[in-house]
C-alpha cells in the first residue's frame, strides 16, 4: 500500500516538484539566514572566545560588552590581583585603528595589546613565526586575512611592515585569528607597544583577564573582584553572552535577519501549502475513491501524512544541502564569510520548522481529505 | 473487524426497509428515497431501472453504505448497516462490496495491475498473492499482457474491463454497477454486460447494475423499476420470458 501512494504522489510530477521545491526554498532561505546571523554573533565575542586561557574578564563599571572600551587606571591590575581567588590577572589594551601599507592601501584594524610577559590573549593559532617574535621592537602579529587584504596576492611573509598611527610596525607573526565583528585587520602586539602605536589619555588598560586558582569557581571570583574593587567582572561566558545580548537588544541586526527568515517562511509556506491544496484537491476523487474500496478516513490521513513527510524530506534535504554547499563555498577561510558555518542544532531547528510548516500545510488540506464524500465517485465533485 | 456473512438461503442478500433518504441542505433539503421496501437475492444479476433524477444513485449508494439513510434500515448478507459505525461500514464495504462506476475512477499512476491489486491490499493481503492474483483476473478478462501499461495506455473497453477486475479482486459478496455502459456503443455495451454477467453472477454473490439503457435489459434476471424514489414495478426472468 506505501508503495501504491508513493506512486500515487509521484504520479504528479509537477506537483511534486513545485512542493519539494517550496521546501527546498524556505529550508534554504531559512538555514541560510540562521546561519549568517549566528555567524555573526558569534562574531562579536570572537575576541572573547580565543582568550582560551582566560576565565574572568574585569572592565570599568560602566562597560556593558566587548566592544565599549572605557579604560582604567593600571592599578587596578594589582588591586585585581589581590582578590582572594584570581591565580593570575594580567592586563588588556584594545582599541579600533586604521592601518597602512607601503603601497597606500589602508584598512581598518583591531588592535589587542596582550601582556607582555605572558603574551595571553594572542589567537592560539599561529601559521607563520613564533609568538615569541612578538618581543621584537615594533613587532606585531597579524591574521591571514588581514594580511591577504593589505597585499592582495601576494605570499604569506614576515618582515613586512605597516604604517600604524605614524608608527612603524613590522610583522613577525602571521596568525589565523578569529574574525572580528566589523574590523578587516586583527592585530595583536605587546601591550606596552599598543600603547606606544596608539596615542591615548591618561588610563590605558581596557580590560584585566584574570584566572580562578583551582580551588575557586570562576563565577565566585568574578562576584568577589566586582565586591572588592567597585569594576565590572564576568566569567568568559557571562561576558559573551553579555556582548552577544548588547547586539541583539541595540542594534537592527535580529529584526533585520527575522524579517528575511519569516519572509523566507511565509512564502515557503505559501508555495507548500497552496501546491499541496491544489495537490489534494485534484486528488479529492482518488481519496474518495480509496474511502470507496475501503480506506478508513484514519488510515486516509496517515496516507496524506506519508506523501507529505516525503515531499517535506525531498524538499529538506535539497535546502539543507544547498545551504551547506553555501557555507562550504562562499565561507572558505579567506573569504569575508570566514567563521560563518551551518552548526547542527540550526539544521536540526530548521528541520523541526519546516515539519511544523509542512504540517499546518497539511493540516488545511486534511479536512479536504476527511469530508471527501465517497458519493463523489458516482457524481463527480460536490 | 466486519464479519463477511453467508445468509441462509431465504435471506436476501440485500433487504431493504422503508429506507427514507433527504439531499441537499437546509431549504434546499429533498426526501429522494420515499421509505423504499426492496429485495434483492444472491445468484442473480438485478436491474434498477428508471428515469433519470429517480432515486437510482442515491438508492445503491445508501445500500453500498456510502451514504445513511435518514430513516428506515439496510441489511446486506444479514448484516444491518445501522450497526455499523462510519469506520465498520467503510470496512464492512472494503470486504463485501465491488464497484463498477460509470467514470471507473481507475488511479492515472497505477498500472492496470496495480488498480486491480487496490481492494486487496487495502485488506493487507500478502503482496505475492496479490500480484498473482491481479494477474490472473485480468488474464480472465482476456488482458492478459497488459498489466503493466497505465490506464491511459489502455482502451475505453480495456479500462472497463480492469474496473471489473478491481471490483471482483477481493471475492466480494455484492457487486453493484452503475451505468456500466452508459458511455458504450451497442456492441460494446453488450459485451461488457456478457462479461460482467459471466464473472460476477455466482449463487452466492449479488449483482445489482444501476441502468436506463434498455438494450442490456434482456442480461437481467430481475428487473426493478424506479420512479420518483419509489419502486413501482418488478419484472422477473419467467415474467420477461412469458411477455
Amino acid at each position: 500500500m506505501l508503495s501504491i501512494v508513493i506512486k500515487m504522489l509521484f504520479g504528479e510530477r509537477v506537483k511534486v516538484l513545485g512542493l519539494v521545491f517550496g521546501v527546498a526554498f524556505a529550508t534554504l532561505l531559512v538555514a541560510q539566514q540562521a546561519g549568517l546571523f549566528v555567524g555573526l554573533m558569534t562574531r562579536s565575542q570572537n575576541v572573547i572566545a580565543e582568550a582560551t586561557d582566560v576565565d574572568i574578564w574585569v572592565m570599568d563599571p560602566s562597560v556593558e560588552y566587548l566592544d565599549l572600551v572605557r579604560p582604567m587606571r593600571d592599578t587596578e591590575l594589582y588591586r585585581v590581583r589581590g582578590v582572594p581567588g584570581v591565580a593570575w590577572a594580567v592586563p588588556l589594551f584594545k582599541s579600533a585603528t586604521s592601518v597602512k601599507t607601503a603601497e597606500g592601501r589602508t584598512k581598518s584594524a583591531l588592535l589587542l595589546g596582550v601582556d607582555d610577559a605572558s603574551l595571553t590573549g594572542v589567537s592560539p593559532r599561529i601559521l607563520l613565526g613564533s609568538i615569541l617574535d612578538l618581543r621584537r621592537p615594533d613587532a606585531i602579529a597579524i591574521d591571514r586575512v588581514g594580511y591577504m587584504q593589505l597585499w592582495p596576492g601576494e605570499p604569506l611573509m614576515l618582515g613586512k611592515t605597516l604604517d600604524l598611527n605614524d608608527r612603524r610596525a613590522v610583522v613577525t607573526v602571521i596568525t589565523d585569528a578569529a574574525p572580528a565583528f566589523s574590523a578587516q585587520v586583527i592585530i595583536h602586539t605587546r601591550y606596552s607597544q599598543a600603547i606606544a602605536f596608539v596615542p591615548t589619555g591618561r588610563n590605558q588598560l581596557s580590560f584585566i583577564l584574570a584566572k580562578a586558582t583551582a580551588e575557586f569557581d570562576a563565577a565566585s571570583v568574578a562576584r568577589a573582584i566586582s565586591a572588592r574593587t567597585g569594576l565590572n567582572a564576568f566569567t568568559a561566558e557571562e561576558f559573551s553572552s553579555r556582548t552577544i545580548r548588547y547586539y541583539l537588544k541595540n542594534t537592527g541586526i535580529p529584526i533585520s535577519f527575522a524579517t528575511t527568515i519569516l519572509l523566507g517562511m511565509v512564502v515557503g509556506s505559501a508555495i507548500v501549502g497552496l501546491t499541496f491544496n491544489m495537490f489534494v484537491t485534484d486528488n479529492l476523487p482518488q481519496y474518495a475513491m480509496l474511502k470507496v474500496i475501503g480506506v478508513t478516513s484514519g488510515r486516509l490521513i496517515g496516507l496524506v501524512l506519508l506523501q507529505a513527510t516525503i515531499v517535506g524530506l525531498m524538499g529538506y534535504a535539497i535546502g539543507i544541502g544547498l545551504a551547506a554547499l553555501f557555507f562550504e563555498y562562499a565561507a572558505t577561510p579567506t573569504s569575508a564569510l570566514r567563521g560563518f558555518n551551518l552548526p547542527w542544532w540550526i539544521a536540526s531547528g530548521v528541520g523541526a520548522t519546516i515539519a511544523l510548516l509542512i504540517v499546518l500545510s497539511t493540516l488545511t488540506s486534511l479536512g479536504r481529505v476527511l469530508f471527501a464524500q465517497p458519493a463523489m465517485v458516482f457524481w463527480g465533485k460536490r | 473487524m466486519s464479519p463477511t456473512v453467508e445468509p441462509p438461503p431465504e435471506v436476501p442478500a440485500i433487504a431493504c426497509r422503508g429506507v427514507v433518504k433527504q439531499l441537499g441542505r437546509r431549504k434546499f433539503r429533498t426526501e429522494v428515497l420515499h421509505g423504499l421496501d426492496l429485495d434483492v437475492y444472491a445468484g442473480q444479476m438485478t436491474l434498477l431501472v428508471g428515469p433519470s433524477g429517480c432515486g437510482k444513485t442515491t438508492l445503491i449508494s445508501t445500500i453500498a453504505g456510502i451514504l445513511r439513510p435518514d430513516r428506515g434500515s439496510i441489511s446486506l448478507f444479514g448484516t444491518e448497516l445501522a450497526n455499523l459505525g462510519r469506520r465498520g461500514i467503510t470496512r464492512f464495504r472494503g470486504r463485501n462490496v465491488g464497484l463498477v462506476l460509470q467514470q471507473l475512477h481507475l488511479f492515472p499512476a497505477l498500472t492496470a495491475a496495480e488498480n486491480v491489486a487496490l481492494p486487496l491490499l487495502v485488506l493487507r493481503q500478502d503482496p505475492a498473492r496479490v500480484r498473482a492474483r491481479a494477474a490472473s483476473l485480468l488474464e480472465g478478462l482476456g488482458l492478459a499482457g497488459h498489466g503493466d501499461k497505465y490506464p491511459r495506455e489502455l482502451s475505453v473497453g480495456e479500462q472497463q474491463r480492469v474496473a471489473i477486475a478491481r471490483a471482483i479482486a477481493h471475492d466480494p459478496k455484492l457487486i453493484i454497477c452503475d451505468e456500466p455502459t452508459a458511455a458504450l456503443d451497442a456492441t460494446s455495451g453488450r459485451l461488457v454486460m456478457q462479461l460482467l454477467r459471466q464473472v460476477t453472477v455466482r449463487s452466492d454473490r449479488a449483482v445489482l447494475v444501476v441502468t436506463h439503457d434498455h438494450r442490456i435489459f434482456d442480461f437481467a434476471d430481475r428487473i426493478i423499476h424506479m420512479d420518483d424514489g419509489r419502486i413501482t414495478r418488478i419484472d422477473t426472468s419467467s415474467e420477461k420470458e412469458a411477455a
